[in-house]
């Protein structure tokens, strides 16, 4: 986590530094009678430099945890020993199961090749598939891919692969009409 | 008293008409599937359903919200303890020892028992919300600029602090990074652009509710997507409905628990997990049965659903008052509010005196629909867990993307939610809490418009926002909140704790 803090931290103080300056060129319509202090750039400006100071106390933090590691003192370096009285460190995001509890067997092993692809097919869906064709077909395209992809392993066989392509087809299928449907004629909501 | 007695009373009769009920019972079986599914969370929940309700008159939608957000804090007791993964992370401390209990072959007792604690804590934290609320309300009343501008960031260093316990620094990071969020798009005094650079698209702002299911919806699916859930559910179940002598054995552990989730729900950006985690705390430190908390103790279960029901009513407390969110889900409610034409706020008693007491109503149709459907369809409603996660996330995407569309008609705000997403991954990656940034992006237009406005009014000086009394108090116990966090302060304050306990242990023993 160390690395990263370090990363993460360089980028805040770049950030709140950039965000400081940008506050600092805004307008401040000193000739309608404003000032400094009711100026537009005040709160960013303010809020800038106080990421960037917690940037840097994070980069501090981190370059002394990594010159301690160094020198190979066993002084505490990061996170406190697990208390079960305390949210487990991946809980305090506020959202979502992201822990993997131990000796449970109820997740499967982490990937990064599956999360790029699923940001991927997200991102091909909601900038390039919706708004070039009927909503209900971007759906449809988009959720088919989806699961094909996670459920490749099925394709190895060719019962397995039309087993696979039949589900696919009916769940994208189903949602491509249930979801217009349900948004466009009951709920009267406008779609993409 | 008689009055607010008297509203609450008509609030309820009013909800027993057949719309009314239908509306009650789907939005909160719904809510119930929400949170059994991990991948959905009750924030997003609340934020999609608010899109669907918008057309809806607005007491319907209301209701029809207030529903899913009860119904979704308590479905994700159902995986929690069934999977060990918590459908919600509300219910991460009900996993300690639901699923224990669940691997002794007791699971439709752990799943009773939690439906059990989750009425009783929303029904406490209710009684709470009817007796604070309009009290506070008028306090609130006395509060100017200064003091709505130390709220805010009081809100941020307290989210930030409580979220992210083992690094609070990362915390209010979040937090700043959420208030900056708010700064994008036409400020208020000038109307000047901010961050736009000519785009009309971004002087318009970054809406609350893109980025909400950007950071809850195509976040947390990225998250699932990382490592989806592998097991489903297995085996016959024993019965589920409480026993009576069981559930009334821990009536101080309700009661306690109730009182702290409430409490918990009331401070801004803390909401349902924490509820649940100090109500677990507090109940494995008291308990005389430390010794089966982790191992499938009924106790520690009970306290950690009664912790988190009781927070959804508690942070509804500062919703409705003070018009800053107790909670993430609270945050969507607020804006659904402000799309209704509702103003909560301090003024709220004075401009609709009965409308806390109709939400209060609400809150317990919800938790009686909550508590019936809990006990009833606890069967049917396991089928819903079959349900592979990599077929299911596809499909929320699709509402993600509707859902940010619904409100404003424009794909900027699908763009938004898809920017968000992936920045809300890397930093939970980077171990960012996102609770704090999310209720910076709803307290930074208060932030900023009251800071301006207050300097305005004081001519520049800041001795108002240092001398006025509740200003005071404010600053003083942020400053507080961030001292404690500091770890040299920490190792000090337990140095000076443990040298205090020697020596009067020392003084007791001569």
């Amino acid at each position: 986590m160390s690395r990263t803090d370090l990363a993460s931290s360089i980028v805040l103080v770049i950030f709140g530094l950039a965000v400081a300056f940008e506050s600092w060129r805004m307008p401040r319509f000193e000739s309608i009678g404003g000032s400094i202090l009711n100026a537009p750039g005040l709160v960013p400006g303010i809020l800038g430099v106080i990421i960037a100071l917690l940037g840097a106390v994070m980069l501090t933090r981190s370059v002394l945890a990594q010159r301690r590691r160094a020198a190979g003192g066993s002084a505490a370096v990061a996170a406190v020993a697990p208390d079960e009285q305390r949210p487990p460190d991946t809980l305090t995001s506020g959202t979502g199961p992201d822990i993997a509890v131990e000796g449970t067997g109820g997740l499967q092993a982490p990937s990064n090749t599956r999360v790029l692809v699923a940001l991927v097919l997200g991102v091909v869906f909601g900038t390039i598939l919706i708004g070039r064709m009927p909503f209900w077909l971007a759906v449809f395209v988009f959720v088919f891919a989806s699961i094909v992809y996670n459920e490749r392993a099925a394709l190895k066989t060719r019962s397995g692969a039309i087993r696979i392509l039949l589900i696919a087809g009916a769940i994208a299928g189903a949602t491509g009409f249930a979801v217009p449907f349900v948004f466009e004629r009951i709920f009267l909501v406008t779609l993409p | 008293m008689g009055e607010g007695l008297g509203y609450l009373f008509q609030a309820v009769l009013s909800f027993l008409t057949l719309s009314a009920l239908f509306n009650i019972a789907w939005a909160t079986l719904l809510g119930i599937v929400v949170g059994m599914l991990p991948g959905l969370t009750a924030t997003l929940g609340v934020a999609l359903l608010t899109t669907l309700t918008f057309t809806m008159p607005s007491g319907d939608a209301i209701l029809v919200l207030i529903c899913m957000y009860v119904g979704a804090i308590y479905g994700g007791s159902r995986s929690a303890i069934l999977l060990n993964i918590p459908g919600t992370p509300a219910n991460a401390a009900t996993s300690l020892d639901g699923n224990p209990l669940a691997r002794q072959g007791k699971a439709g007792k752990a799943m009773g028992i939690a439906t059990a604690g989750s009425f009783l804590g929303s029904i406490i934290g209710m009684v709470l919300l009817a007796s604070i609320a309009p009290g506070l309300a008028e306090a609130a009343l006395k509060f100017q600029s200064y003091e709505f501008f130390w709220l805010a960031i009081f809100g941020i260093v307290i989210a930030g602090r409580l979220t992210a316990l083992e690094d609070p620094l990362k915390g209010w990071i979040a937090g700043f990074l959420g208030l900056l969020v708010a700064m994008v798009g036409a400020e208020g005094i000038y109307s000047y652009a901010r961050f736009s650079y000519g785009n009309t698209d971004f002087s318009g702002g970054l809406g609350l509710l893109p980025v909400l299911v950007g950071m809850f919806g195509f976040t947390e699916i990225l998250f699932v997507m990382y490592q989806p859930a592998a097991t489903a559910v297995s085996g016959a179940l024993d019965s589920v409905i409480p026993k009576v002598r069981e559930v009334v054995k821990y009536w101080q552990t309700i009661i306690r628990s109730g009182v702290i989730g409430t409490l918990m729900g009331l401070i801004p950006g803390v909401g349902e997990d924490m509820g649940a985690w100090v109500s677990y705390a507090a109940a494995r430190g008291s308990s005389k049965e430390k010794h089966l908390f982790g191992k499938g103790s009924v106790e520690g279960l009970i306290a950690a659903e009664t912790g988190n029901n009781a927070a959804v009513p508690g942070a509804l407390i500062p919703v409705l008052t003070l018009a800053v969110p107790g909670s993430a889900p609270a945050a969507v409610l607020l804006a659904a509010l402000f799309i209704h034409g509702v103003r909560p706020g301090p003024l709220i008693m004075i401009e609709s005196p009965s409308f806390v007491y109709e939400v209060t109503a609400m809150v317990f149709m919800a938790t009686l629909s909550m508590g019936f459907f809990g006990i009833l369809l606890t069967k049917p409603l396991l089928t819903v867990l079959r349900i592979p996660p990599t077929r299911l996330m596809p499909i929320i995407m699709v509402l993600c993307t509707v859902g940010s569309f619904a409100i404003a008609s424009r794909m900027f705000d699908v763009w938004v939610m898809l920017a968000f997403g992936i920045i809300g991954f890397v930093l939970r990656r980077a171990g960012f809490p996102l609770a704090p940034l999310i209720l910076g992006v709803v307290l930074g237009p208060i932030l900023d418009s009251n800071l301006r406005r207050g300097l305005l009014l004081s001519d520049g000086s800041i001795t108002p926002f240092i001398m006025r009394p509740i200003s005071a108090a404010l600053w003083i116990a942020i400053l507080i909140t961030v001292l404690l966090g500091v770890p040299a302060v920490q190792r000090a304050l337990g140095r000076l704790f443990k040298g205090r306990k020697a020596m009067s242990k020392s003084s007791s023993d001569a």
